[in-house]
């Protein structure tokens, strides 16, 4: 049904596009225009974005500092009202959620997975995370790979229970609000501008992220709500779109200070 | 007891967040190669979806540079033999100049921590207002299709491993063979970063249906 959806979707946009290709060239110019190959038919397509721990695991590993103060507040929870503010705060909380777990903080850990538990119960997203599960996680407590594996489970029942109830539109929200918080406590962890720094040049990568972020919202239904976000990511990609003009260096001062400021702006907005 | 279990269902929580669109069908999750998995983090960009014959899929992920990535394709035997490809869409972009634009620029205020304050309703706190002369650049992105694995040209390693220099986005191109269209199966498109470090989170040779 879902792919049927889609489907109907993806046809309706390229017969959209093929109809409003002569009288919009000048717009269609921020296209991606795939090969041959590739537009040849119908695709079923996954978008995947690596996870914010793997960002966090890099910067525990090169010996960042815990920066507790710039994580989300925990009080901020009372102000998310809107479906969207709680979507994108599950995922901005789940981030430092991560960030505590790899940092090895187990009382923020505590204190962020409860807030973050508030917000999924808020949206519905709890079916993955029931007394089964919990009971089954109590009873395989000494066997961490039959662990593991309910935690696949409980994710597989989460997500089936997202599609089924047609509420799969709120996961780029939290991928989105989750990837900002990551690249914002990455910013953070620059204590000065080197372009060879390490962090500097994933956070310079982070771009990538960023286009397949993007790529996702094309698959949702088009919600007006959404169009706020979208427009302040594609903003983002403009600034990160003129690192592809640089030839010695990755990322030059002024193009991060720019990246900063809007990662930055963006991620007040979310949590504020 | 607590922090383990916590840490338990804060990975299925963040693997949770970090799903990504997914417009393949969910597909129980069946591991039709586990031999080369290895020492291979599975959870982060694998993915899953049931396919009919005749059915192409695309698994659009980013590798990040100097991290080593094991990729491979496994499905259910009663589809054939899948073929499948890393592709590296090669981006290239013209760009033009559209205009010269003077823009007024709002300074925002900030706290101790360097981050932008909000109003009660969430809004931005303006400081200041700047002028700036911006230069606004069409940017036209064509990409093209760099084959750097073909499994069909694959005789020996089942698996393509790649340790890009710089990161990257990189898209598996699946295709089923021709067959009976009723009958539809798991394949199965692994990702995985090879894992580096004892941290508790890096789970060697996990697979699941979602990233942590």
């Amino acid at each position: 049904m879902f792919i049927k959806r889609i489907s109907y979707y993806l046809t309706f946009i390229t017969v959209g596009m093929l109809i409003s290709c002569k009288q919009t060239s000048q717009e269609n110019q921020n296209l991606l225009i795939d090969s041959v190959e590739t537009t040849s038919e119908l695709q079923k397509t996954a978008i995947k974005v690596p996870s914010p721990i793997e960002l966090y695991i890099f910067m525990y590993n090169s010996k960042t500092k815990f920066l507790k103060e710039h994580l989300n507040p925990i009080d901020n929870y009372n102000k998310y009202n809107t479906k969207i503010k709680k979507a994108l705060n599950l995922g901005v909380y789940s981030s430092d959620l991560a960030y505590c777990t790899v940092f090895k903080q187990n009382k923020e850990t505590f204190a962020y997975f409860s807030v973050a538990k508030k917000l999924a119960d808020d949206l519905g997203l709890t079916e993955g995370f029931d007394e089964n599960i919990v009971k089954r996680i109590d009873a395989n407590m000494n066997n961490s790979d039959s662990l593991y594996q309910i935690t696949n489970d409980s994710y597989s029942t989460a997500i089936l229970f997202l599609e089924q109830q047609g509420k799969e539109d709120l996961l780029p929200l939290m991928i989105t609000g989750a990837w900002i918080e990551s690249v914002n406590l990455a910013i953070k962890s620059v204590e000065k501008f080197d372009p060879e720094n390490e962090i500097v040049v994933r956070i310079a990568d982070q771009g990538l992220l960023l286009e397949n972020i993007l790529e996702m919202y094309k698959y949702v239904k088009t919600d007006p709500e959404f169009t706020s976000i979208i427009n302040k990511l594609l903003d983002l990609q403009s600034s990160y779109d003129k690192l592809l003009d640089n030839t010695n260096v990755i990322i030059t001062k002024k193009q991060y200070e720019e990246i900063v400021n809007k990662v930055k702006a963006i991620r007040a907005q979310f949590i504020g | 007891m607590i922090t383990m279990r916590t840490k338990i269902i804060l990975v299925s929580l963040v693997s949770l967040m970090f799903v990504t669109r997914h417009v393949l069908s969910q597909c129980e999750r069946k591991s039709y190669c586990d031999d080369y998995m290895e020492d291979y983090d599975f959870r982060s960009q694998s993915s899953y979806g049931k396919l009919s014959p005749g059915d192409t899929s695309s698994v659009n992920v980013v590798l990040y540079g100097n991290q080593t990535y094991r990729i491979f394709v496994c499905n259910d035997p009663k589809l054939g033999t899948v073929n499948w490809k890393v592709v590296i869409p090669e981006r290239k972009t013209k760009r033009t100049i559209n205009k010269i634009k003077k823009d007024t620029v709002l300074i925002y205020e900030t706290n101790e921590y360097g981050d932008y304050k909000t109003d009660a309703e969430g809004n931005l706190i303006i400081k200041s207002r700047q002028i700036n002369i911006d230069t606004i650049l069409d940017t036209e992105r064509i990409t093209i299709d760099k084959v750097i694995y073909d499994s069909k040209q694959q005789n020996k390693d089942p698996y393509f491993e790649i340790t890009p220099q710089k990161s990257g986005r990189y898209i598996i191109r699946v295709a089923v063979p021709a067959g009976d269209p009723k009958y539809s199966g798991c394949v199965n498109v692994y990702v995985g970063r090879k894992a580096v470090g004892s941290k508790s989170l890096i789970k060697k040779g996990s697979i699941s249906k979602y990233s942590n």
